[in-house]
């Protein structure tokens, strides 16, 4: 029959809109509002999987977020989601859902032979497994990995999109209950930003788990109530509701996560792809008001994991929030006055309540009357010792407690398909503590409520251990009144609603954390964490072992390390640890609260920063010709910088070796463009260059451009580049591509902190200006024809000069300075000129055979002259000295990094220093990063090494190969023999030398 | 007419516009913008009608005047006006240290309006946009995604804010709202130089 478990009427479910989904291959129905739990449930179905360890049958257990026990699979390939709670996943038309761990089905399932050998795994096994004979992790771990576990990892990447949002808000209400719906009225009728965030679909909380025909307030139902103060809120411009909206973390400064279902409630069909599957909310409140309600604990008793046993709580909640029968025939188990109302609900909506079994010997006299008054047996004293029925509870042994609380002989058998059971309640105090909120033991609750705050919130309602109606909408409207004044507005004492309550509301109980058992503690399987298969066996075992702290027991036994981060299982396993070590709970403390409250998708905390967006693509002025041309492009940083422009049918190397001779044979063309820019101005910029270089830069004349070092404070080589002087108080200053932001930050840090008396004032002009590089014997003649009022022949424009000048009446900047050895003029010309220019450029240029090059035959180029590049030949643990330019750091006046270069450890001999390396075979091209030693064979390992190679290309113009390696001692080594090591090769002989190539070459190279 | 040798940095991009005014995003190109950076004691401030409240602006003599900084502003003016503003800072500034820098090409404008502005906006900053906070006028430097960038709102009758970042992030920014706009109609563009369609150096 097609729903049989579903109520006539009732719940929040929209009947007239049915809903076809499936589970394990078979279809279903169920209604628009329906969680998969609730459709299941309606269908009978209450096992939905096998467990992590032991494979055993696992339900559907609680009804939201809380439930360690109903996960499932769904959807299946790209779209797959594994360890998705039933409780939490709305079904949709065409829903595909699977049981998780379990093979062949789920009914018989292979490794439920675990089970038999469950004496074999106990708590630790991993650990001991590890310590165990070498191998020993090797051999198990293939079988391990197969057998334990949960869902299945999709195969495919992910298709779904997710993105970022931020707000900021004067009230965060955490939890749409009744506490936080009149926190958010209250704030929100003062004038506050507020945001209401609701995990589940709707506003309402526990409201919606109430009995409709027992509680009106203000008249209402339950949900019609909820409706009316969710209109009123969105009736406030500065009100927003956000559902399915989890807050998983508390941060700093009142900084809270929140993670958005947007789409995963929506038929695959319907979902747009131009809607985010979830969102991830950054939010930054005022103050926070917590209101994330209380969670049951469940009762730690042999066999307490069959499918059919169910928290009291959820069952209220499947039979008024989705008017489902959770069950034909029900009984109770419980220690507390709350789980009677679970009885009494079910009866009152025709489910047949085999017995109310308690824990005390006197509970609320009010509660029996009702059960006499409905009939219910009751067995007071009484414990429930025994389950039967493998895959559904099929029957519940009942004995009696003797005066000693244990338990006595003779027993009852319950015949019932659902046992509703509730050891109490915990109040929810896991982003409270996340926000470093400390906590404190109240006795009364038997459970830890917030203590001290840390940051701007307060808790209210059933998180802070308020758990009638009244209290919670009472304390929620004081702490959305409060929350508000803190913010600065005036907010008048809310209105609350008249309750008119036919079922007395009773919170008395007595913790009774270990239910004693009727067989012998190492034949009791009373599990304490369902998800994660840890029974009080494993507990006494980690004590057994010395796991005293109770953080080591967690780790030990997993106990609470599940995906539902033990919210369910940790104040059971505390308390159980506790009487274990004769503590009281308090003395033995508990597990941290960590983010994230549950788990979110690696997508969403990736955001739209993936793919296309995952960094910025910086590209010049040029790059739409660079990719017309066919240029290779290399990232240099976040820049994007043509590497080669290969021509057809030309292989790498036969490119680079023509742009290469090219640039120094007739006419090489560079895109500069990408180098950091500076404008350096003030009265005291000659000052503020001398400290920030290593060189002198008060006498250099305008017009003129000198090349720096820039060190750290530890003396060693950061940035270099070359900077003009423009006039006596301004400069244009360049840095490396990679360098710009950093230097640009650490000088600006060094004025505003370091040297305030300086009058210098610095601004960032990188892209204002494209530029253009050309370089080769013609470029003197190109730039000649290009330029309107500039003779460029190097006898009056000489070296390390710069002009101002025009092309096409624009004013450009012209450089004398070359990263070549080669004549070159840099051509700086406003950026949005700069395609025009290049274009022009080549153009004039094709007389001379104008060869665009790339970064890779830069880096030969400048090899071939011995030019470092800050970050390839230098490490950070560079000097001047290491570099062999000692002569670039001036004999007196401070700088940054004068200090260090004094250090003994810095004057070394010995330190590895920058130098040329010649290959006895011109031919052979050494490894870059290859090791350099002393000895024609490798030796005994570890071989002493003396430097590595930093550069290495063979150079075209110089007809062999060169290369620049730091070695140590390296100055002292010209001329001498070492040997660069290869894989799987004897080491190459090679020659110490200088690193200027192109100077030895006209001296003769070997 | 501006010089047909200019090219903006966006000028590979068509304004884009979301159905029913929900936003509508482009490129306010070539406007001149200079740095001005001198201390806001004296008279100076005065004289050049410099905002010295922080994250404000001002109008002026045509030109927009922003807050950057307690000795930085933003000067900004249609794409002819540079030249004049320049002079005329000039003529001010004269004997006081300071700096005046042309960073009309170091930096271009992108505009997004409608009423989806302030949503899609805050999925790519953490700064506080909402109108109650960031009042017409109001200027921040901040972190759109992963670039840095100005930002000014200059709604009139409906949002409307400039977004003033580096020429070499604006195509990266320009396709990042247009994908946060996607769910309001903002039609998806593709970042330039990405793997897809370029050649890269091999990882080896």
């Amino acid at each position: 029959m097609e729903q049989a478990f579903r109520r006539a009427r009732g719940g929040v479910v929209d009947r007239n809109s049915p809903v076809t989904f499936s589970f394990n291959g078979k279809s279903y129905r169920g209604f628009t509002g329906d969680t998969l739990a609730s459709a299941l449930l309606a269908n009978g179905v209450h096992m939905v999987g096998r467990s992590f360890k032991y494979h055993r049958p696992r339900g559907i257990m609680g009804a939201g977020s809380e439930d360690p026990a109903g996960i499932v699979q769904i959807g299946k390939s790209a779209h797959a989601l594994p360890n998705t709670r039933a409780s939490e996943q709305e079904i949709y038309e065409g829903l595909e859902s699977f049981a998780q761990n379990c093979w062949p089905s789920l009914k018989y399932d292979i490794n439920a032979l675990n089970d038999l050998f469950s004496a074999f795994i106990p708590a630790g096994f991993y650990n001991k497994t590890f310590k165990g004979p070498p191998g020993s992790w090797a051999l198990f771990e293939p079988f391990i990995r197969r057998a334990a576990g949960l869902g299945k990892a999709p195969p495919e990447a992910d298709p779904a999109r997710y993105e970022h949002t931020n707000r900021h808000c004067d009230v965060l209400v955490i939890g749409a209950g009744p506490a936080g719906l009149m926190a958010a009225l209250a704030a929100a009728r003062a004038g506050a930003r507020v945001m209401l965030v609701e995990e589940t679909a709707q506003p309402g909380g526990r409201l919606l788990s109430q009995n409709p025909d027992s509680l009106k307030l203000d008249g209402k139902t339950p949900a019609g109530w909820v409706q009316g103060l969710e209109a009123e809120l969105r009736g406030h411009e500065d009100a927003q509701i956000l559902t399915r909206a989890c807050a998983f973390g508390y941060y700093a400064d009142n900084y809270i996560g929140l993670i958005e279902n947007v789409s995963d409630h929506l038929p695959l069909p319907v979902r747009s792809e131009n809607l985010v599957r979830q969102r991830l909310w950054h939010i930054r409140a005022r103050q926070v008001v917590l209101t994330t309600g209380a969670i049951e604990r469940p009762l730690v008793f042999h066999g307490n994991d069959r499918p059919g046993i169910m928290l009291a709580s959820a069952c209220r909640t499947y039979l008024h929030r989705y008017g489902v029968l959770p069950g034909k025939k029900a009984a109770v188990f419980t220690g507390n006055d709350s789980a009677w109302a679970t009885a009494f609900d079910l009866s009152d909506a025709g489910v047949e309540i085999a017995a109310i079994v308690d824990m005390r010997k006197e509970p609320n006299p009010e509660l029996l009357e009702s059960a006499r008054q409905r009939g219910i047996d009751v067995h007071l004293h009484s414990v429930i010792t025994r389950i039967s029925g493998r895959h559904r509870i099929r029957a519940a042994l009942v004995q009696k407690l003797d005066g000693a609380g244990k338990v006595a002989s003779g027993a009852s058998a319950l015949f019932c398909d659902l046992l509703a059971v509730s050891g109490g309640w915990s109040p929810n105090v896991a982003l409270f503590s996340q926000s470093r909120g400390k906590l404190r033991y109240d006795e009364d609750i038997a459970g830890f409520r917030p203590g001290k705050s840390w940051q701007k919130e307060r808790s209210a309602g059933a998180c802070n251990g308020q758990y009638s109606l009244e209290s919670c909408l009472d304390a929620g409207a004081a702490a959305g009144v409060e929350a508000a004044r803190s913010c600065g507005f005036e907010a008048p004492p809310s209105r609350l609603p008249d309750i008119k309550n036919d079922r007395a509301q009773h919170f008395g109980h007595e913790a009774v954390w270990e239910v004693p058992s009727a067989l012998p503690p190492h034949k009791t399987r009373a599990f304490v964490d369902l998800q994660a298969d840890v029974t009080v066996k494993d507990l006494s075992l980690a004590q057994l072992e010395g796991y005293i702290s109770v953080e080591h027991a967690k780790r030990y036994t997993t106990s609470g390390m599940g995906t539902d981060q033990g919210k369910t299982a940790n104040m059971n396993a505390f308390a159980i640890l506790a009487a274990k070590q004769g503590k009281s709970i308090p003395e033995l403390g508990i597990t941290t609260f960590r983010q994230p409250y549950k788990p979110v998708t690696m997508g969403a905390l990736a955001g739209q920063h993936v793919g296309d967006f995952l960094s910025p693509r910086r590209t010049t002025p040029m790059h739409e010709w660079h990719e017309a041309n066919g240029a290779l492009f290399e990232p240099v940083g976040d820049w994007l910088r043509p590497w080669v422009f290969p021509q057809k049918g030309e292989s790498f190397e036969e490119t680079l070796m023509r742009e290469t001779r090219a640039a120094r044979s007739s006419l090489g063309v560079l895109d500069a463009s990408t180098l950091g820019k500076i404008d350096v101005r003030g009265p005291d910029a000659r000052v503020f260059l001398s400290r920030v270089y290593t060189n002198a830069w008060m006498k250099l004349k305008p017009g003129h451009c000198r090349y720096g070092l820039m060190l750290g404070e530890d003396g060693m080589v950061k940035d270099d580049g070359v900077t003009a002087c423009i006039t006596d108080e301004h400069f244009h200053m360049t840095t490396t591509t990679g360098g710009a932001a950093p230097v640009m930050s650490t000088l600006e840090d060094s004025l505003q902190t370091e040297w305030p008396e300086l009058q210098v004032y610095l601004t960032s002009t990188t892209e204002q200006w494209a530029v253009i590089s050309l370089c080769g014997p013609n470029s003197a003649g190109l730039a000649g024809e290009l330029l309107d009022d500039l003779d460029p022949d190097p006898e009056y424009f000489p070296f390390m000069s710069w002009r101002n000048a025009h092309i096409g009446g624009l004013p450009v900047r012209v450089f004398r300075i070359s990263f070549t050895g080669e004549l070159s003029y840099e051509i700086n010309i406003a950026a949005s000129y700069g395609l025009w220019l290049w274009e022009k450029v080549m153009q004039e240029g094709a007389k001379y055979g104008i060869t665009p090059y790339g970064t890779e035959a830069m880096h030969l180029l400048r090899a071939e002259k011995g030019y470092i590049i800050t970050g390839q030949d230098t490490d950070g643990t560079m000097t001047p000295a290491d570099l062999q330019m000692g002569w670039i750091v001036k004999k007196t006046g401070d700088f940054i990094g004068r200090r260090s270069l004094s250090m003994s450890a810095l004057m070394e001999e010995d330190r590895k220093q920058l130098v040329g390396l010649l290959t006895d075979d011109p031919e052979l091209v050494l490894k870059e990063g290859a090791h350099v030693i002393a000895t024609p064979r490798e030796g005994a390992k570890p071989v002493p090494m003396l430097g590595h190679v930093t550069s290495s290309y063979f150079s075209p113009n110089l007809g062999r190969s060169i290369a620049m390696a730091v070695v140590k001692g390296g100055a002292g080594r010209m001329g001498k023999p070492l040997f660069v090591t290869r894989p799987g090769l004897a080491p190459a002989p090679v020659k110490v030398s200088a690193t200027d190539f192109l100077a030895m070459s006209q001296e003769k190279l070997p | 007419m501006s010089d047909p040798r200019r090219k903006s940095p966006l000028a590979h991009r068509k304004a884009l516009n979301a159905p029913d005014g929900a936003v509508s995003l482009r490129e306010r190109a070539f406007l001149a913008k200079f740095i001005l950076r001198v201390s806001a004691d004296g008279e100076v401030a005065e004289v050049l009608k410099l905002p010295v409240m922080a994250n404000t602006s001002l109008k002026h003599n045509g030109s927009t005047i922003l807050w950057l900084g307690p000795d930085e502003w933003m000067f900004m003016a249609a794409a002819d006006g540079g030249g004049e503003m320049k002079a005329r800072l000039g003529e001010f500034l004269g004997g006081v240290h300071h700096q005046l820098t042309d960073v009309s090409d170091h930096y271009t404008v992108i505009e997004i309006s409608g009423r989806k502005a302030y949503e899609i906006l805050m999925k790519l900053t953490p700064f506080d946009l909402h109108p109650g906070a960031f009042k017409i006028g109001h200027v921040a430097g901040t972190m759109f995604g992963k670039t840095a960038g100005l930002i000014i709102n200059r709604s009139v009758d409906m949002p409307e804010f400039d977004i003033i970042v580096r020429w070499s992030m604006a195509d990266y920014l320009w396709c990042l709202i247009a994908e946060a706009g996607r769910e309001f109609g903002l039609p998806a563009q593709e970042p330039v130089g990405q793997v897809r369609g370029l050649r890269y150096r091999e990882a080896s």
